[in-house]
C-alpha cells in the first residue's frame, strides 16, 4: 500500500512537470510518451453495442466510489481520500470510458486539475466488424493492473465483477 | 492489574460499533460467498452489514453478518427495505496495511419470495449478484442492484 500511495504521489509530481491533460483527448495524446505511461490493445470478440452496453452498466456502478488510504509508520503518517469518477461516452461507431480522480486530501496536484480530477485510464472500443470490437486502454504502466483486468473482463464478457479501487 | 486489563479490554470493545444482526424469521435470504485475498501474505474478510430504511430512506444500522462461512442465511422483514452493504476488508500482513472496499444494494423481499446473493472476490475483483425466486413456480430472475439514491422505500 505504501509503495502504491508514493507511486500515486510521484507519478501525480511528475505528471505536473508539464500540462496536466484537460480532456480524455489530450489524456490519449500524452500517455504513450508519458513516463510510466502504456497504451494496452486487445480485441473482444463481441459487438461494440455489447461492449458499451457492458461499459455503461458497469463503470458508474464499479468505478464511482471514494478510496481512503491511510499509512502509518514510525516516521510517517498518509491519509489521502481519491474520488474517482467513470464517464461512459457511446455512439454506434464508438464507446469511450472515461475515469478520472481526483485528490481531496493528501496530495498536492500542481497545474490545472480538470473538472472531475485528473485522467487516470481511458478506454476506447471500436468496431472490427460485426461481432469483434478492438479495444485500447490508456494509463500509467504500473498500479492499474486490477483496473485493467476488470475493464478487460466488461470488453470481453468473461467477467463482470468490480475492481476493488483500494488495490488500484 | 486485573482492574486496569479489565477496562482496556472494555475500551477495545467500545472501539467496534459493529453488532450481530439478530434472527429474523423466515429466513429468506441466503448468501453465498467464495472470497480469496490471492496472497498468502494478506487475508480478506467479508461481511454484509444490514441497514434497515425508513420511508424517507433513512437508514439505521440493525446488525453485520460475517460471511465466515460459504453459506449464510438470515431473514430480512418482508415488504420493507433493507440496504445491505457487502463489506471486502483487507489486511497484509506485511507493513501492517488495511483495505476496505464495499458494494450496497436495496433490497425490499417481496412475501414468499426467497433471495439469493453470489458475492465473489478473487484476484482483486469483486460481484455481487442477487436472484429472486419464487420456490411456488419454481422461477428465478436477476435482481439488478439498487443504489441507495434511487431508493423508494
Amino acid at each position: 500500500m505504501q509503495a502504491r500511495i508514493a507511486c500515486a504521489v510521484l507519478c501525480t509530481v511528475l505528471a505536473g512537470c508539464a500540462q496536466q491533460p484537460q480532456n480524455a483527448q489530450e489524456f490519449r495524446e500524452a500517455i504513450p510518451g508519458a513516463f510510466m505511461g502504456k497504451v494496452r490493445t486487445f480485441e473482444a470478440k463481441r459487438p461494440l453495442r455489447d461492449v458499451a452496453k457492458t461499459f455503461q452498466a458497469r463503470a458508474p456502478e464499479c468505478l464511482n466510489v471514494s478510496v481512503r488510504s491511510v499509512s502509518q509508520s514510525s516516521t510517517s503518517y498518509q491519509n489521502i481520500l481519491t474520488v474517482y469518477k467513470a464517464t461512459v461516452v457511446s455512439n454506434p461507431q464508438k464507446a469511450e470510458l472515461h475515469l478520472q480522480r481526483d485528490f481531496k486530501s493528501g496530495v498536492i496536484v500542481p497545474g490545472k486539475v480538470p473538472p472531475g480530477g485528473l485522467y487516470y485510464v481511458v478506454a476506447d472500443a471500436t468496431p472490427l466488424d460485426q461481432s469483434r470490437t478492438r479495444i485500447d486502454i490508456y494509463g500509467p504502466s504500473v498500479g492499474t493492473d486490477t483496473l485493467v483486468r476488470a475493464i478487460t473482463g466488461w470488453a470481453t464478457g468473461d467477467n463482470l465483477g468490480c475492481p476493488d479501487m483500494t488495490k488500484s | 492489574m486485573r482492574a486496569a486489563l479489565a477496562v482496556l479490554v472494555v475500551l477495545l470493545g467500545g472501539c467496534s460499533s459493529l453488532r450481530p444482526y439478530p434472527s429474523v424469521t423466515p429466513e429468506n435470504v441466503v448468501v453465498k460467498s467464495a472470497l480469496e485475498s490471492g496472497s498468502i501474505l494478506s487475508s480478506m474478510r467479508g461481511s454484509v452489514h444490514i441497514h434497515e430504511l425508513d420511508a424517507s430512506c433513512h437508514s439505521s444500522y440493525v446488525g453485520t453478518v460475517k460471511l465466515d462461512r460459504p453459506s449464510v442465511a438470515l431473514g430480512l422483514p418482508a415488504e420493507r427495505a433493507s440496504y445491505l452493504v457487502f463489506a471486502f476488508d483487507g489486511s497484509s500482513f506485511l507493513g501492517g496495511t488495511t483495505s476496505s472496499t464495499s458494494s450496497g444494494t436495496v433490497l425490499k423481499p417481496r412475501p414468499g419470495y426467497r433471495y439469493e446473493f453470489a458475492v465473489t472476490y478473487k484476484d482483486n475483483i469483486y460481484n455481487v449478484v442477487l436472484r429472486e425466486s419464487d420456490p411456488r413456480r419454481g422461477a428465478s430472475r436477476e435482481v439488478p442492484r439498487q443504489e441507495l439514491r434511487g431508493c423508494s422505500a
